[in-house]
């Protein structure tokens, strides 16, 4: 097990840095005044590069361990960088929306190093015990920052909303996890893979009495509701109802860091359980996935025409995106094998869809105010007159998500549906490529108003420093700079998803 | 200078865009310097584009070609070539760019700094996917094209200008789509390649090349447009600006055309022989609603826009003839449509930006107060309706005379269509040109002035030029007919049995 504090000090280190930013962080907003909100942003910001460039290293490096409850390997670092820079990016975004205030808001930086810091631990681990702590620790983070508008009554719904919804899909997760380790007598996902799907493997001494197959019920339900609690993180469709109310009464710049670091973090999650229960053909996870999939791209795409808030269509839009994804993991797990040359499409598509979607709120972010947040697409009317290069910015960002070449979203989507092709969904990819179709539609809304309207005096105008302007600039270099020379990035991803992992499914540990 | 000659493809592909990176420098109030960078740099596009046809060798296959690896990961490769068929179409573009841009330079009053921002980046767009290779590359630059053409036509159209923009959007992307599945399943089948020449190589079962062929060619002919999927194209055309429904009308539909000689036909013959009837019968009925719906226009743009869908059914027919004769005719034909279309919509421009209306009614009499326009406007439309003399003749007589020997009932009805051509377009120019000025708002018409001549001249010369000495164009399609029909044209038996279809 190599569990020692001496281990855990070597190997985990970029989980340590943000632990060590959160309290820091924290400490710091106790003091309140201008100049302690600034160390806040500056602690947490300091603790996400150093994360994310430990992180890097480690995927670079290759570096596995398996450290009981937690995981290293490439795929849990790579996922860690990409929810670092996540972070990094959505604190660059928040912080004049927090400092904006009569007084900061002091507990919300915290707040979001605490999360990314539960998003990095889902993603890292086998251990069922630890995605619970972790995705408990990333959800009452978040719960707290949706709710942080606290003059806005829709704020304070969002967040209840959330809570409890959000409440309730944690206790089925829970539920599940208790029934698997009556199950299996672990709660390692590893031992799993001897215990369940391979009964013919166990050693005698470890059960005495009844056989497993038999208790296979047991473990088929806990299943079932694990997933269904991950599914519920990701958005997909039944279980998407949440999305749109929290993602619509949450502040704008943590509506963008939940939609892309808890979509990251969910289907690194997912990605987990799903390479030890792939072996288990009773599961038909394929034709499961693929039905959730299907559901959750038309739902998403269809149900986003209708939008007239913007954050509203952006949530449709990330459940859309969800379907994708799942589109992904479908052909990840074709056949009841899995394909690992599958994973890195999903790895480039979590990436892409979150610098994208960050682009987005970045832009809308700037475009709130004090005492008003942006809500319709009419907020957006005619910006192109005053802000050109601003309104250029956002459709970069929307039409890329639309999947137009030559951007990135165009190249992460030929990817995701291409390997689809190849493992044989093709029905499923027409589907979904049709339904991208579709989203155009809407993705177009917002530009229509920006561009084709006329400038009305309800419009809002952006407020943005230079931090700001830099931001966007790399953000929109990144949208074509993915889409036209995705190579090295690809190259990354598909290193980490073909690399040996620490965790194989053959050999148990 | 060597280098430019070696990657001279290149060159004109990416000088529009190197030229819109500098716009995008030059200060929004610098009105003057816009118009000026962008005339330039079509112009400069348009010089180093006749390069190519100075140098075009007399033999088939693809010349001028760049091959680099772009993606290898992933088999994706940068590789242009040209051959007789892409060559017209590239000058084509290049020598309606200049056109558009200077008559635009009087026409556009407002936003001009983006406006020109869009021209070259279509320019790119377009030029691009006349030359790729590469399928992948291809795609890229086609649907590139889509986002400037949908911003020309939505921020500076008229009328329903926001709807006409997100239709053509809307159309041309799930076209795009369907294409991109099957460019998806090739990619597969080709063992990950998207290099055209591996997947001519490939034996695809019958079966298979029907599905391809359907998926590209739905894509292809929503560009065209081929009736039933044309809808979009009277609105686009009509409520775009000037220099755009030119450049729609002229460039943009050809891609369309483009798409089935260069993909859809070589790929899957097989398929195209078994879609070739229904296709045949789409390209009769557009030809013959086409010119019906044109007839009853009250709107001059819009009467134009429907002459498209009747000249390129024309070009589908000629295509589908699968014969030498009528291959070449069709792809002369684009050219010609390029031209006239393009004409006839620089000449709406013309008054409707002097009276701002495209009404037939709102006209008459106008001969006696702009003798010089309407003297150019009656050689464009005599050129639309395919007058011995002009390029249009050239085009469709080689068609009809071609089709007539493997489709002679649906050339038969086809002919029927030339005759409704010279009804519609004669019947508006009666009714706008000639008897007696009604109207009073037309008493203070002026005629042509030098810059809008400047604009007509080319495309006079180019009539007359196309259509006296057509061989000096003819002799470079030929080699590209030539490389096409060897690839598509089935044995005589097999001929014989689609013939049955039609007797």
């Amino acid at each position: 097990m190599n569990l020692s504090w001496e281990n855990l000090w070597v190997w985990a280190w970029p989980y340590w840095i943000l632990l060590i930013g959160a309290f820091l962080s924290l400490m710091s907003a106790v003091v309140r005044g201008r100049w302690a909100f600034r160390l806040t942003g500056i602690l947490a910001g300091l603790s996400f590069a150093a994360a994310a460039y430990n992180f890097s290293r480690q995927a670079q490096g290759g570096m596995t361990k398996h450290l009981s409850f937690l995981l290293i390997d490439p795929l849990g670092s790579f996922l860690g960088l990409v929810i670092s820079l996540i972070a990094l990016v959505s604190l660059i975004i928040s912080f004049r929306y927090w400092e904006e205030r009569d007084e900061p808001l002091y507990e919300a930086i915290p707040l979001m190093v605490f999360a990314a810091l539960g998003m990095c631990l889902m993603v890292a681990t086998t251990h069922l015990l630890t995605l619970v702590l972790a995705l408990e620790l990333m959800s009452l983070s978040l719960y707290a920052l949706v709710g942080t508008r606290r003059t806005d009554p829709t704020s304070s719904e969002a967040a209840l909303k959330y809570f409890i919804l959000g409440s309730v899909a944690a206790a089925f997760l829970l539920f599940g996890v208790s029934f698997l380790y009556g199950a299996t007598g672990s709660l390692d996902l590893a031992d799993f893979v001897g215990r369940v799907i391979f009964p013919e493997q166990i050693p005698s001494s470890i059960y005495i009495g009844k056989s497993l197959l038999e208790q296979a019920p047991l473990f088929q339900i806990g299943v079932w509701l694990l997933l269904l609690g991950l599914a519920f993180k990701a958005a997909a469709v039944p279980l998407h109802f949440w999305a749109p109310d929290a993602y619509d009464g949450a502040p704008a710049p943590v509506t963008g860091f939940m939609a892309t670091g808890v979509k990251v973090a969910a289907f690194g999650a997912l990605l987990r359980v799903l390479q030890v229960l792939v072996h288990w053909q009773a599961l038909d996870l394929e034709r499961w996935l693929g039905g959730l999939s299907l559901a959750t791209m038309l739902v998403g795409n269809f149900t986003a025409l209708r939008q007239k808030s913007i954050k509203r269509l952006m949530a449709y839009s990330s459940i859309a995106h969800a379907g994708y994804l799942l589109l992904g993991l479908t052909a990840l797990v074709k056949g009841s094998e899995w394909h690992s040359e599958a994973l890195s499409p999903i790895l480039f598509y979590l990436a892409v869809y979150g610098m994208l979607t960050l682009g987005v709120f970045a832009i809308l972010t700037t475009l709130c105010r004090r005492d008003r947040e942006i809500q319709t697409l009419d907020d957006l009317n005619g910006l192109a007159e005053r802000h050109p290069a601003l309104a250029a910015a956002l459709s970069v960002f929307l039409i890329s998500l639309a999947g137009i070449p030559p951007s990135a979203g165009f190249f992460a989507k030929y990817l995701l549906f291409g390997q689809a092709i190849k493992n044989g969904l093709f029905l499923l990819a027409v589907l979904g490529i049709l339904s991208s179709a579709v989203s155009l539609y809407y993705y177009l809304a917002p530009v229509v108003r920006m561009f084709f309207h006329k400038w009305e005096p309800r419009t809002l105008f952006p407020q943005m420093g230079w931090g700001m302007k830099v931001l966007v600039f790399f953000l929109v270099l990144g949208a074509f700079y993915l889409g036209i020379l995705p190579g090295r990035v690809w190259n990354w991803t598909r290193m980490t998803s073909t690399r040996p992992q620490a965790f194989s499914t053959t050999s148990g540990r | 200078m060597n280098w430019i000659v070696e990657h001279i493809l290149s060159v004109v592909i990416f000088i529009p865009l190197l030229g819109a990176v500098v716009l995008m420098a030059v200060p929004k109030g610098r009105v003057g310097l816009h118009k000026a960078l962008a005339l330039l740099v079509t112009l400069a596009t348009f010089v180093l584009s006749l390069h190519l046809v100075f140098h075009f060798q007399d033999k088939g296959g693809y010349q001028f070609t760049e091959q680099m690896h772009w993606i290898p990961a992933l088999g994706i490769q940068y590789h242009l070539g040209i051959d007789g068929f892409s060559l017209w179409l590239v000058i084509l573009t290049t020598f309606l760019m200049p056109l558009a841009v200077w008559f635009s330079t009087t026409s556009i009053q407002e936003k001009q700094k983006s406006y020109y921002l869009y021209l070259l980046v279509l320019e790119t767009g377009m030029l691009g996917a006349f030359c790729a290779l590469d399928v992948f590359l291809f795609y890229l630059f086609w649907e590139g094209m889509l986002i400037p053409m949908y911003f020309l036509i939505g921020i500076y159209g008229a009328g329903r200008k926001v709807y006409a923009a997100l239709k053509f959007f809307l159309f041309t992307l799930v076209g795009s789509v369907l294409m991109l599945m099957g460019i998806l399943y090739l990619y597969y089948q080709a063992g990950q390649s998207f290099s055209l020449s591996t997947w001519l190589g490939l034996d695809l079962p019958i079966k298979i090349q029907l599905i391809l062929f359907t998926a590209f060619s739905i894509s292809f002919a929503i560009k065209v447009p081929i009736v039933p999927l044309h809808t979009w194209l009277p609105d686009a055309h009509t409520e775009a600006p000037t220099a755009g429904s030119v450049i729609l009308a002229g460039v943009l539909l050809k891609m369309g055309t483009y798409g089935f000689v260069r993909f859809a036909m070589p790929l899957f013959p097989e398929g195209l022989m078994l879609a070739r009837p229904y296709i045949v019968v789409l390209a009769v009925i557009g030809i013959l609603y086409g010119a019906l719906v044109a007839m009853v226009q009250k709107d001059m743009k819009r009467l134009v826009a429907y002459s498209s869908v009747a000249h390129l059914g024309f070009v589908m027919l000629g295509l589908m003839a699968l014969n030498s004769q009528a291959v070449t005719g069709a792809v002369y034909q684009m050219l010609n449509h390029g031209i006239s279309s393009g004409g006839l919509f620089f000449l709406v421009g013309m008054v409707y930006d002097r009276t701002h209306t495209r009404l037939i009614a709102d006209y008459g009499g106008i001969a006696k107060l702009m003798p010089l326009y309407s003297t150019i406007f009656l050689i464009v439309t005599l050129s639309s309706i395919a007058l011995p003399g002009t390029n249009g003749f050239v085009g469709e007589f080689l068609i009809l005379s071609g089709s007539f020997r493997t489709l002679p009932w649906p050339t038969l009805l086809a002919t029927l269509g030339v005759i409704f051509s010279a009804i519609y377009m004669l019947w508006m120019v009666e009714r706008v040109f000639f008897g007696p000025v009604t109207k009073p708002g037309l008493k203070t018409l002026t005629d042509m002035n030098w810059r809008e001549t400047l604009v007509m001249v080319p495309l006079v010369v180019m009539i007359f030029w196309m259509g006296m000495k057509p061989n000096f164009f003819l002799q470079k399609i030929n080699l590209a007919t030539r490389t096409l029909m060897e690839r598509v044209m089935p044995p005589a038996s097999e001929l014989a049995l689609t013939q049955k279809d039609f007797k």
